[in-house]
């Protein structure tokens, strides 16, 4: 690994502006680049930029923890909850145009 | 499908599909002939899932109750149409994402323009470059961080977060799903994931200098 992570102190503030403003852009159209079904990683900026590069690596690791997450139990309250709901479901929409179950 | 003339060509296809593959496929068979406590056995089963899937979704525990029970209410009037092409987990998530969309779409949530909004808005400030080094990351991601950190994400960026990164769906389906473009789907989920590492730095660094 090169030591050239921003900002470098060898550098002048013009240098680092500009090193700042190329980021910024090749950062600006990541969506585009994404959204064109184009390699980021063949993008030049981000092959020579160490900066950028752990930006994108950020953005993965962040998609890798989300496969890690457990999934929550709902409240024990909601099984009555949804066993009412089925209950009323079932019952005749008009009592008075359906059957008497006793007459069956 | 040519056996109309059996009593019920949904079972048997559904046995010959699943049989082998669903830890569940009993409790479905007997659940499709009426039986509550068959019906009970499947939400044991599956309420994480679903439940988990409507949370993260809506971002809210109480809507998230409320659509776990739509999702089951419809499972129980739908469950004789299943069929068994697909498994059965895969189809009840399908169900349940639908729930949870149409409810969005009913509350007259519009997923996709959402971000565009977001983006112009004053509060997010000028960010200029996302790459700066106090935002670094520094080891592993803690879960219930990025779990809160998902909960307060935009309704448009979490939708393609969470069916993406999380449950694992292709740019193509979610594009499908909330009617928009692939392309609009993967920009989406970049600048979701953008938004959770911005507020990931942000927790790392308060821990850092409370
Ligand atoms: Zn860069």
């Amino acid at each position: 690994m090169t030591d050239s992570f921003l900002p470098n102190p060898d550098h002048s503030p013009q240098q680092a502006a500009a090193a700042e403003q190329a980021c910024a852009s090749f950062q600006a159209s990541m969506p585009a680049i994404l959204a064109a079904g184009e390699d980021l990683q063949l993008d030049p900026h981000l092959r020579s930029c160490p900066r950028c590069q752990a930006l994108v690596r950020d953005l993965e690791a962040i998609a890798e923890a989300a496969r890690q997450l457990m999934p929550a139990d709902p409240p024990d309250t909601l099984w009555d909850q949804i066993q009412r709901a089925i209950a009323l479901e079932e019952q005749p929409t008009n009592p008075f145009t359906d059957r008497d179950p006793a007459h069956d | 499908m040519t056996h109309q003339d059996t009593a019920r060509p949904e079972l048997e296809s559904l046995q010959a599909d699943t049989l082998s593959t669903s830890p569940d496929h009993q409790a479905i068979v007997r659940a499709q002939l009426g039986d509550h406590a068959a019906f009970a056995e499947i939400y044991a089963f599956h309420k994480r899932r679903v439940y988990s899937l409507c949370l993260r979704m809506l971002g809210n525990p109480a809507e998230a109750e409320d659509l776990t029970q739509e999702a089951f209410l419809q499972l129980f009037r739908k469950i004789r149409s299943f069929r068994g092409d697909s498994a059965f987990s895969t189809w009840l998530h399908r169900l349940t994402v639908n729930v949870v969309l149409m409810n969005l779409r009913r509350k007259g949530l519009n997923l996709i323009s959402l971000d565009e909004a977001l983006d112009t808005s004053p509060d997010s400030g000028p960010i200029r470059s996302f790459g700066a080094p106090d935002l670094h990351l520094n080891g592993a991601i803690d879960r219930m961080t990025l779990e809160k950190a998902v909960q307060d994400l935009p309704a448009g960026y979490r939708m393609v977060f969470v069916l993406h990164d999380i449950e694992g769906y292709e740019h193509n389906e979610i594009a499908a799903l909330l009617e928009c473009s692939v392309g609009n789907s993967k920009s989406q989920l970049h600048k979701a994931r953008l938004r959770l590492r911005q507020a990931l730095a942000k927790t790392e660094n308060r821990e850092v200098t409370p």
